[in-house]
């Protein structure tokens, strides 16, 4: 899985194999990718998101930090936060 | 440090210590080889965890480590020890029983998924990643590729999901719900928050609809106007709810299958929500009374107890706040998987063919002990442990009784063993619960063949319950029609698991379901008096046969359905109308006649037995359907049940009868009964149809000495 996405660069595995589950979206992905980049990157799926998120690394997003999630580099900052 | 670890393993496996933690991808095939090797000189085996751990990572445990592990360890075991290639035949057999019998759930199933999807066993994938589906989502995550060709081979059925908030989880979820069932369904689903429009609306073509309820939205209320909005809001709500249900169930016929809320578990009074008007336990209640009568009213509405379907969940498991405010989702997503799991079970239960027969073995099933080794005074059965578990099973088997299922005795046993019943205190079943009883030596696929012939019904709707899973194994080689459910071996966990088959229960209670094992008895009765009579003819004056023939009415309109739907012998036409069509003709009196004959004898009563649709063209009229139980076939009621039928049609002014006979697999019975009625061939260029007229003054009105026919003055 992973080597298919191999120029998306700074972009931690997880998220990458994250993305490919939940969106089925095997492209390169960046730090600026955001939900107009990615077909399935609707509401509904940003909840299917946030719990593939919280269930991977651990963690439990509050809504704010759910509606705060806009991007790639916003999951990423939210790791950092929760220090994962 | 791997080799380290290993070398103390045995210690470290008494004392469960850092071997749990270890993550075993990391260590190669001889090192595993050398974990099992260490603990055999310790004289130890590979614990389950531990295997669990080791096989999940991906590795494979040498024959010598599996001896005591689950099947579904083993399996996956071999698969693991597979190189390339699809997997030998007999793996894919013993994971289609695994899918069967004991369903892979947790890492177990991911690992086993991946595996197959590797070895490129599509199939296996699928059914295993179903088959641990909801219990482990994930699983069906990493088959999704092939998951979406195997959808693209299964039936499709149309449904409208509609919901009071999001439906779209709800949605999604039904998809494997009814792919684990051999269902595509395409959950169409309407805007947001407009179940009571789409009620109202459905779009043609839909074959059923779904909707989901939710208690945020349907208990929300503004407080503005204190106790009473809370009361008076749900009750507007309610109010529109009703006639939306009653609508689409009179106007569109299709099926319509909606949830109960779910028991409240923040209430919003304290201690006196549950008898306060405004209490959150007050109006779920009011709102579960409501639907409770709406689904006893109308036969297409299948109402899913939401707190059953839910009841393995946590409490915080079901809802999510943070889903509700971001996306008005009620219910998370375990917990959507779990109702549309629900959902999808009433769906194929509406749709399989009823089980009408339990089969019931005697030793260690019915009663603990051998009667033939034992003895009838140490056999277990009553009211102390461990009988008293035996004596629930009974109580469960009466239950089934009562709803109208017939108990047959299928035993390996002497004939004496039947005194057991009538004789053992303990016994809560007694011999005449029995509609059929086998107690001899031969096999009991022989007895089942029998009885089903005496009784006149098909194997198909027989089920087998039996401790010994030798005769399971038996019944199901020899006959594979027969519903042959696995049963627990604890006994004590016996009554709850035959209270959950699902196959046993009643999709709707007619009046003649829950007499029909008065009339197999009464019939078992008259199959005596048959034996003992010199002629036909004594056994038929003998029988002292009433017919009391009516029109059809509402009350009678579910048992004709139901005859329409179950008969395939004495079923001419093969014309299956549901109660939505019957209730169509009950509004148009002058066009369509639907008579029907309910049949009393010496020994008992059999209910509505006979019905007919005759349709009104002019002075012509056709006969497009005609159905008997066969419980009173060869007894001459058709014969007089088609003279009152003729005799009525004629008070209508009709002056000839046309019938058709369309022949299929079962209905050979019925090829000559338009003949030997009197009636004549008629030509009509069809096909697939015989046809056959009745001309008023020109053919005899059929009548039968042995049937005294009566109208219903109802």
């Amino acid at each position: 899985m992973m080597s298919a996405v191999a120029t998306s660069d700074g972009v931690r595995p997880e998220i990458i194999a994250i993305f490919a589950e939940v969106f089925e979206h095997e492209a390169p992905i960046s730090i600026a990718t955001s939900p107009g980049d990615v077909a399935r990157w609707d509401s509904l799926n940003h909840v299917a998101l946030v719990s593939m998120i919280e269930r991977t690394f651990g963690i439990g997003l509050s809504m704010d930090e759910m509606i705060e999630i806009q991007s790639v580099g916003d999951i990423q900052r939210l790791l950092a936060r929760h220090g994962v | 440090m791997i080799d380290a670890l290993i070398e103390v393993a045995p210690q470290l496996v008494r004392q469960r210590q850092l071997l749990p933690a270890f993550d075993w991808s990391k260590a190669n095939k001889q090192q595993i080889q050398r974990l099992v090797d260490r603990l055999a000189e310790a004289d130890m085996v590979v614990p389950a965890w531990l295997a669990r751990d080791i096989l999940v990572s991906g590795h494979s445990l040498p024959p010598t480590a599996t001896s005591a592990l689950s099947v579904e360890l083993l399996v996956l075991s071999r698969l693991n020890d597979m190189h390339s290639g699809r997997p030998v035949k007999e793996v894919l057999l013993e994971i289609s029983e695994l899918v069967m019998t004991l369903p892979p759930s947790g890492e177990i199933a991911v690992a086993m998924v991946r595996r197959l999807c590797e070895l490129d066993a599509s199939a296996e994938a699928c059914a295993v990643a179903l088959a641990a589906w909801p219990v482990t989502p994930q699983a069906l995550h990493h088959a999704r590729k092939v998951f979406a060709s195997h959808l693209q081979t299964l039936p499709v059925l149309k449904t409208r999901v509609a919901g009071f908030s999001t439906a779209s989880t709800f949605a999604r979820a039904l998809v494997p719900a009814f792919a684990k069932r051999g269902v595509r369904i395409e959950a169409d689903e309407a805007p947001f928050g407009s179940a009571i429009a789409e009620l109202h609306r459905l779009p043609p073509g839909t074959q059923a609809s779904l909707i989901l309820l939710d208690p945020q939205t349907l208990l929300e209320s503004s407080w503005r106007t204190g106790f009473d909005a809370a009361a008076s809001d749900l009750t507007a709500r309610l109010d529109a709810l009703e006639q939306a249900i009653a609508a689409h169930a009179t106007e569109t016929g299709a099926p319509l299958l909606i949830n109960t809320l779910p028991t409240v578990t923040k209430p919003s009074m304290g201690y006196m929500d549950s008898y306060h008007e405004a209490g959150l336990a007050m109006l779920t209640r009011r709102t579960n009374a409501a639907l409770s009568a709406l689904a006893g009213r109308f036969a297409n509405m299948t109402l899913i107890d939401t707190d059953v379907a839910l009841a393995r969940m946590p409490h915080e498991a079901r809802h999510d706040p943070r889903l509700w405010f971001y996306g008005r989702i009620a219910f998370a997503e375990p917990a959507v998987n779990e109702i549309a799991e629900a959902y999808s079970a009433a769906w194929a239960m509406r749709q399989a063919k009823p089980v009408k027969v339990i089969a019931i073995d005697f030793d260690n099933t019915l009663w603990g002990g051998v009667f033939g080794d034992d003895g009838i005074e140490r056999l277990q059965c009553g009211d102390d442990p461990p009988g008293n578990a035996f004596k629930a099973f009974q109580v469960e088997c009466l239950r089934l009784k009562a709803q109208g299922k017939l108990l047959i005795a299928l035993s390996k046993n002497n004939t004496d063993a039947l005194e057991i019943l009538d004789r053992h205190v303990g016994m809560a079943l007694r011999r005449d619960d029995f509609a059929a009883v086998a107690v001899n030596w031969q096999p009991k696929s022989d007895n089942i063949r029998r009885i089903a012939t005496d009784l006149n019904l098909g194997l198909d709707s027989f089920m087998f319950l039996d401790d010994s899973p030798h005769e399971r194994e038996a019944m199901r080689r020899l006959c594979p029609e027969v519903r042959v459910p696995e049963m627990p071996t604890d006994p004590a966990e016996r009554p709850r698991w035959l209270r959950g088959l699902t196959e046993t229960w009643p999709a709707r209670l007619t009046v003649e379901d829950i007499e029909r094992p008065a009339m197999y008895l009464a019939e078992r009765r008259a199959r005596e008096l048959k034996a003992t009579a010199a002629s036909y003819d004594d056994y038929l004056r003998g029988l002292e046969q009433q017919l009391t023939i009516e029109s059809l009415t509402a009350r009678t309109l579910p048992r004709v359905a139901q005859l329409h739907e179950r008969t395939n012998q004495f079923n001419p036409t093969t014309r299956r109308y549901t109660e939505a069509d019957l209730s169509a003709f009950l509004s148009r009196p002058k066009t369509t006649i639907v008579l029907l004959g309910t049949a009393d004898d010496r020994f008992g009563k059999h209910g509505i037995v006979i019905a007919a649709v005759a349709r009104l063209d002019g002075g012509t009229a056709y006969i497009d359907s005609l159905v008997m139980s066969c419980r009173v076939i060869a007894r001459q009621i058709e014969t007089a049940f088609l003279g009152a039928l003729i005799e009525a049609l004629c008070k209508q002014g009709i002056t000839e009868v046309v019938a058709g006979y369309r022949p299929t697999a079962k209905n050979e019975l019925v090829r000559d009964l338009y003949a030997s009625h009197g009636f004549l061939p008629l030509d009509t260029g069809e096909q697939d149809v015989r046809n056959w007229i009745w001309r008023v003054n020109q053919q005899p009105l059929p009548a039968s000495p042995f049937v005294t026919v009566q109208w219903s003055l109802r």
